[in-house]
C-alpha cells in the first residue's frame, strides 16, 4: 500500500492540467477572492476571442493559462498603485519560505475546520483520494458502493469546501506555492 | 432561472469538469463540450476556477491524518482492531502532543484496517522504495513505517518486540505495563510502555527521537562498559543497566564506536516530520535533497549540474509530491527539465 498522492498517473498530462492549474493557483494569491469573478468575467472574454479549434485542443492549459495571465495582470496593476517592492530570487531559500508562516498555518487549519464541517463519509472519500491516493475505481470498491457515487461524493464535497473555505486564508496557501 | 439556481447548478457541473479533467486525457468530443459550456456564461468559467482553488487546497493540506473518517460504515474489519485496542486500559484521553500524534487512534482506522489481517498473519513488515505504511499491530500499537524499511515483529504475553532491520519507523505505543514494548536496532535498544518515538537506522549510527512520554535507550556498549550520557540539562547521567532515559522531543545517536552519546533537545513534530510524509529542509544541498524524494516515490530525479546540486535548500516539502520541488527549482535557478519516457526527471544545466 502506498501512501502517496498517484504522482505516476498525475505525470503523464502534466503539462495539460497540472502545471497552468499550478501556475493559476499561485498567480490567484495576488486576486482578492471577492475580485475572483472579475477575473472569471475577463478570461470568459477572452476564451471568446479564440478559435473554438483551438482551444478544443487543450481547453484545461487554455483556461488556466489565461486565468493565470489575467491574475498576473492584475496583480501588476495593484503593484503599480503601491510602493515598488523587489524581491527578486537570488536565493533559493528565498523562495520557499513562505512570506507568513503563520498565515500559513492558519490557512491549514482552516482548510481542517472546514474538512471537518463535512459528513464522515465525505471526509473518507477525500482522505483516501488525497491522502493515499486512491482513484475513484478503488475508493468505490473500498467503500463497496459505485465510482458513480464516489464521485457524486466528491463534487458534493467539493462544492460544500468552496461555500465553506474562507476565500482570505486560501489565497495564503495558494501563495505560499 | 434564478442567479443562485443558476450558480449553484454551475458549480455542479464544474465539479463534474474538474473531475472529468483530472481523470487524464479527454476524448475530442468532451473538449468540445468543455470549450462550449466554458463559453457559455462568464459563471461557468468562475464556477471551475472556484473548483480549481478547492482541489489546490486540498491538495496542499498537509494534516490528512488528523481528519478523522468514519470507522462506522467497516464494522466489519474495525472489530478486531478494537477488540485488540481494549487490552488493559487504553486510556481515550485526548492527548496533549502534536495534532498529528492525536491522530493516532481512531482517525487512523481507515488507513489501517487494510493492513490490519496482514500484521496479525506476517512477523515481517518491508516496505519499498516510494512506499510507505502505517500498521496496527495485535497490541494495538501503531507503527508509522518509512520507505526501504524492514521490520519484524514479534508478541508474546510478556512482552512486545520489534527489530528494525533497515530504514526508520514511527512507533505509537499502546499502554501496557506488563508487556513492554521493545526496539532492536542494530546493536540499539528502545524500551518503552506506552509513548511515541521515533527509531532511524542511518549511517551514522541509530538515532532515537522521543515524541510523548519516556523511553529508556541502551546503546552499544563494550563488554559491558559503563557509558556516559549528558542531558540536555548539562547533568552527568551514568548509564548501566537502566540505559538512557528520554522524554519528549529529546532525540539521542547512537554509534558503536561511539565516544560519549549526547542527548539533544529537538522538536520533535519537525524531527519526526518524515514519519507524516514530510521532508523538512535547512541549508541541504540539493543533491541531498533530491536523494530524500527519490526515496520516496517511484519517479526518480537526476542532478546533472554540479553548482545546482550544491546549492543549499531549506524548506518543507511534501515528499510524495517531486513536481513541487521542480517547480521550486525552476522558481529559484536557471535549469533546462527533461522529463524521460519513464516519468523520471533530469535536471541540467541551460543549453
Amino acid at each position: 500500500m502506498t501512501l502517496q498522492p498517484s504522482s505516476n498517473r498525475l505525470s503523464d498530462w502534466f503539462r495539460q492540467w497540472r502545471r497552468p492549474l499550478l501556475k493559476f493557483l499561485a498567480s490567484r494569491s495576488a486576486v482578492p477572492a471577492s475580485d475572483l469573478d472579475d477575473v472569471a468575467q475577463e478570461v470568459f472574454l477572452r476564451l471568446m476571442r479564440y478559435s473554438r479549434e483551438d482551444l478544443v485542443e487543450h481547453p484545461q492549459a487554455y483556461l488556466f493559462k489565461i486565468a493565470s495571465n489575467v491574475a498576473a495582470e492584475r496583480a501588476l496593476r495593484i503593484r503599480h498603485s503601491r510602493p515598488h517592492e523587489s524581491r527578486w530570487l537570488e536565493d533559493l531559500r528565498a523562495e520557499d519560505r513562505p512570506p507568513d508562516t503563520v498565515a500559513r498555518a492558519a490557512a491549514q487549519a482552516e482548510i481542517e475546520r472546514a474538512l471537518n464541517t463535512l459528513a464522515a463519509r465525505e471526509r473518507e472519500v477525500l482522505k483516501q483520494q488525497f491522502f493515499e491516493g486512491l482513484g475513484h475505481a478503488e475508493i468505490a470498491e473500498r467503500l463497496g458502493t459505485s465510482r458513480r457515487n464516489v464521485k457524486r461524493i466528491v463534487i458534493r464535497s467539493y462544492r460544500k469546501l468552496r461555500e465553506e473555505l474562507d476565500p482570505a486564508l486560501l489565497e495564503v496557501i495558494h501563495g505560499a506555492d | 432561472m434564478a442567479p443562485t439556481d443558476r450558480r449553484s447548478r454551475a458549480s455542479e457541473e464544474a465539479g463534474e469538469w474538474l473531475l472529468r479533467l483530472q481523470a487524464g486525457e479527454l476524448p475530442r468530443e468532451q473538449r468540445e463540450a468543455l470549450v462550449d459550456w466554458l463559453r457559455e456564461s462568464p459563471v461557468h468559467v468562475a464556477e471551475l476556477l472556484r473548483m480549481a482553488s478547492v482541489h489546490g487546497a486540498l491538495e496542499q493540506f498537509e494534516h490528512w491524518t488528523g481528519i478523522a473518517t468514519s470507522g462506522a460504515e467497516h464494522d466489519d474489519v474495525v472489530v478486531p482492531l478494537i477488540a485488540a485496542r481494549q487490552g488493559p486500559a487504553v486510556p481515550a484521553k485526548k492527548r496533549s502532543g502534536a495534532r498529528w500524534l492525536a491522530a493516532a487512534g481512531i482517525a487512523c482506522i481507515a488507513v489501517i484496517v487494510g493492513f490490519l489481517a496482514m500484521s496479525w498473519r506476517g512477523q515481517v513488515i518491508q516496505t519499498d522504495r516510494g512506499e510507505r505504511r502505517e500498521v496496527a499491530l495485535a497490541d494495538g500499537s501503531v507503527v508509522q513505517i518509512d520507505p526501504e524499511t524492514r521490520l519484524r515483529v514479534k508478541m508474546d504475553e510478556h512482552s512486545r518486540q520489534i527489530h528494525l532491520d533497515t530504514g526508520r519507523a514511527l512507533f505509537r505505543v499502546a499502554k501496557n505495563p506488563t508487556r513492554p514494548f521493545i526496539v532492536h536496532a542494530d546493536a540499539t535498544t528502545v524500551r518503552a510502555i506506552g509513548t511515541a518515538f521515533g527509531v532511524e537506522r542511518r549511517s551514522q549510527g541509530v538515532v532515537v527521537t522521543v515524541a510523548e512520554g519516556k523511553v529508556a535507550v541502551d546503546g552499544p556498549r563494550e563488554d559491558g562498559a559503563v557509558q556516559t550520557v549528558e542531558s540536555s540539562s548539562g547533568q552527568w547521567v551514568l548509564s548501566g543497566a537502566n540505559g538512557i532515559v528520554l522524554v519528549a522531543n529529546e532525540q539521542v545517536t547512537l554509534q558503536v564506536a561511539a565516544s560519549t552519546p549526547q542527548v539533544r533537545k529537538v522538536d520533535s513534530g519537525r524531527a519526526l516530520a518524515w514519519a507524516e510524509g514530510r521532508l523538512i529542509f535547512e541549508d541541504t544541498p540539493v543533491a541531498d535533497v533530491v536523494a530524500q524524494f527519490n526515496r520516496y516515490n517511484s519517479i526518480q530525479i537526476q542532478v546533472q549540474d554540479a553548482r545546482l546540486a550544491a546549492r543549499p535548500v531549506s524548506g518543507v516539502f511534501n515528499a510524495a509530491n517531486p513536481e513541487a520541488f521542480i517547480d521550486f527549482i525552476q522558481a529559484g535557478a536557471a535549469v533546462q527539465i527533461r522529463r524521460e519516457p519513464g516519468g523520471h526527471i533530469v535536471i541540467s544545466s541551460p543549453p
